[in-house]
């Protein structure tokens, strides 16, 4: 059974902007690695913008096959300009020191032309995020997942960001804007990788229609960087209590409570004090106001009449 | 006009006469207060706020954590701009305006007109009314059955946990499964607004849709918002304070409803900071004076769960009406609310002209999104009526001891 994590990297499950939360205690960089790998062999073309790691390290493990489809901008050697004679032609430099928007603007400029349907890697937001408003990433990121109408489409967008640097309110924000949040955190296992997770990944992903997925699912990533997921395990089943087998109580006593047919007959004949019988609707919806007297002995009895009890 | 049999209060009221306020087109005074009241589309909703809502003012709607059903509710209350004729402003950043509209709900054509829907409530039905707004007044008989012992309360109604009973109805039925056709909502009465950065500085080199002034003020965003609302507002006439002559032919008249979806959202600015939080303020300040002078009514949609208490607390008390959605979406929910997809709380109603505001007859509601349908309703718990609830005498049969005496005879007693 696929498990949501494969789905979303495989892109049978749509999404447009991921976010992978890590911490000190487990990185996310591996699945990231990972994910860039996949998505390689899928899509045209990925954008990697590196503000955390060199640029050369982070390609270096990854499959030499796809490499060429990689294109790297490279936020870590010299993103806010202090180092005015160094220019690194291999990679495209970044500059976050002005104010103009970093993500769209890069990947237009180097963007190949006969690629259509790329993505963008973002390792990790958590420098942009220090360095730069809220809003300026925000407003950034939206423009990566929203513009439509240039010659290609980016069909997802992956930002790793190290959650214990920042801020409830940022990481809240940043949220709300995701349509998946993966978080990661370690799993403590020595068994082979193929057997045991790596790490656990808490996945919320919301889909465009309003429907949201809560899971739970285990991670590896082997030596190539591949991916192998753990599906959630379901809760243990809610063990049944059966009730005792009651058996028939009225059984075993030495005192007889079952009922003849004759009696269980003449128990549904019984016509109970309150029911609506034809005669007593009869009686309430014709009243008539008959008077039944019935004298009794001792309404004889005058008072005036002093030999009235007499017996003769 | 003719008076129902039993004492249900049907406001079938008409006054004789020339009404001294003006009549527009999808409006109707209120019964409380005699302001002139929209429907929001969603009739249920129109119940809780006392009739709907009042023209003038501002309703926001606290959003749930995954937005989805304060968009619902706002496609709603545009649909009902629409189907009424009334201009129509929608402002939103994150989805597009225009994809909103492509989502509109679709108005159920075989609604009919309020005349006829007041079925005499002592009449019983052995199914449904063909009409849309059939479980109103229907008492199905059939299904309760002839009660042999409890006959005096044959004929009570069922429990019903829909709010709005009354069989006038204001506003339009909508079907969620089909979206509203292009060709219905008319482009002279619609506003889309949707604030695009441009360069406030022409000399730069780079083109101008790369020049994102992200720095830009917060407040400079709201302000495009409010010079743009304020414009539409005067186009459209219904600017009450330039109008000099009120007496001026009801006919001309028409209402602006304004939906402002995700205001304060990230992308609008840091609201969750004080200055972001001081800019939202004032706009809404400055938002809610306008309205109150033009023929207009507003609803806006902001995602409070981003903010702190306080902040939150102020954007609430510069609006009029204000309502929370707590969704349930990818929780667990707890057995009583399976049929429900989320809380409702309304948190203030306002006191337009009148001393007291409309009392509410219950605080516990929560929303239900049905195929066709978004309602809110009461909270109803059924019975519990589980095989585990009491049982426990149930274990004390097994061990009831014969009362035959102790052993003598073995005679079984016959009862």
């Amino acid at each position: 059974m696929a498990t949501l994590l494969s789905q979303l990297i495989d892109g049978r499950e749509g999404s447009q902007l991921i976010v992978l939360e890590d911490s000190v205690a487990h990185s996310g960089r591996a699945l990231l690695r990972c994910i860039t790998t996949e998505l390689a062999y899928r899509l045209d073309q990925v954008h990697i913008f590196n503000f955390d790691t060199s640029p050369d390290v982070f390609i270096n493990t990854i499959d030499t096959k796809v490499k060429n489809k990689l294109q790297c901008h490279d936020g870590w050697t010299n993103p806010l300009q202090w180092n005015l004679n160094s220019t690194n032609y291999r990679h495209n430099s970044l500059d976050i020191s002005t104010s103009e928007d970093v993500f769209m603007r890069n990947v237009k400029k180097c963007n190949r032309d006969d690629s259509k349907r790329v993505c963008v890697v973002v390792d990790s937001l958590s420098p942009v995020l220090l360095r730069k408003s809220p809003t300026y990433v925000f407003n950034g990121l939206h423009r990566l997942i929203n513009t439509n109408d240039l010659g290609f489409e980016v069909c997802l967008v992956v930002c790793l960001v190290h959650k214990d640097v920042h801020d409830e309110s940022a990481l809240c924000a940043l949220e709300h804007l995701a349509s998946t949040i993966l978080t990661v955190s370690s799993y403590m296992s020595i068994m082979p990788l193929n057997e045991a997770p790596l790490g656990i990944c808490n996945i919320v992903h919301k889909r465009r229609t309003g429907k949201v997925f809560k899971k739970k699912e285990g991670y590896s990533v082997d030596r190539d960087y591949r991916l192998i997921t753990f599906p959630e395990e379901t809760k243990q089943s809610v063990i049944k209590m059966e009730p005792p087998d009651q058996g028939d109580p009225t059984a075993n006593l030495t005192f007889n409570l079952t009922l003849r047919e004759s009696e269980k007959q003449a128990r549904s004949e019984v016509v109970l004090p309150y029911t609506l019988s034809a005669k007593r609707k009869a009686n309430e919806l014709n009243p008539g106001g008959r008077i039944y007297y019935e004298p009794d002995e001792a309404d004889d009895f005058d008072d005036e009449d002093p030999d009235d009890d007499l017996d003769i | 006009m003719a008076a129902p049999s039993s004492g249900r209060v049907v406001s079938s009221f008409q006054k004789k006469g020339q009404g001294k306020g003006i009549q527009i087109a999808g409006t109707r005074p209120s019964l409380h207060n005699g302001q002139l009241l929209l429907s929001t589309g969603i009739p249920s909703l129109d119940h809780i706020l006392g009739g709907g809502v009042a023209v003038g003012t501002i309703l926001l709607i606290e959003e749930d954590v995954y937005t989805s059903f304060a968009r619902l509710m706002l496609k709603y209350f545009v649909a009902e701009g629409v189907m009424c004729g009334h201009y129509s402003f929608l402002s939103s950043l994150d989805p597009n305006p225009d994809s909103l509209l492509t989502e509109l709900p679709c108005p159920v054509e075989s609604v009919l007109s309020t005349s006829q829907n007041v079925h005499p409530p002592g009449e019983v039905k052995g199914h449904g009314s063909s009409s849309g707004s059939s479980e109103k007044m229907v008492i199905d008989k059939g299904s309760q059955g002839n009660m042999e012992i409890a006959w005096r309360y044959q004929n009570l109604p069922q429990l019903k946990t829909e709010l709005a009973t009354s069989p006038n109805i204001f506003g339009h039925v909508y079907d969620l499964t089909k979206t509203m056709p292009g060709n219905k909502i008319d482009k002279e009465k619609l506003w889309c607004y949707q604030h695009c950065q441009t360069s406030l500085d022409q000399e730069t080199t780079s083109s101008q849709e790369d020049y994102v002034n992200s720095e830009e003020d917060t407040n400079a965003k709201f302000d495009h918002l409010f010079k743009e609302i304020k414009r539409v507002i005067d186009i459209t006439g219904c600017n009450l304070q330039t109008v000099p002559n009120r007496t001026i032919s009801s006919a001309t008249k028409n209402i602006l409803r304004l939906a402002l979806l995700s205001l304060g959202s990230p992308l609008w600015g840091d609201s969750g900071s004080a200055e972001g939080n001081a800019a939202i303020c004032q706009f809404l300040h400055q938002l809610r004076a306008t309205i109150r002078k033009s023929l207009a009514a507003c609803i806006i949609t902001v995602p409070t769960h981003l903010f702190q208490q306080m902040y939150s607390r102020r954007i609430e008390r510069l609006c009029d009406y204000v309502v929370r959605l707590e969704s349930f979406a990818g929780e667990d929910k707890a057995p009583a609310f399976k049929e429900y997809h989320g809380l409702f709380h309304v948190v203030q109603i306002p006191r337009l002209n009148c001393l007291a505001n409309y009392a509410l007859d219950t605080e516990d509601l929560a929303f239900k999104l049905k195929r066709k349908k978004f309602s809110i309703e009461k909270i109803h718990l059924p019975p519990d009526l589980s095989e585990t609830v009491s049982r426990s005498q149930g274990e004390h049969l097994k061990t009831v001891k014969g009362c035959g005496g102790g052993g003598a005879s073995n005679t079984s007693l016959d009862f």
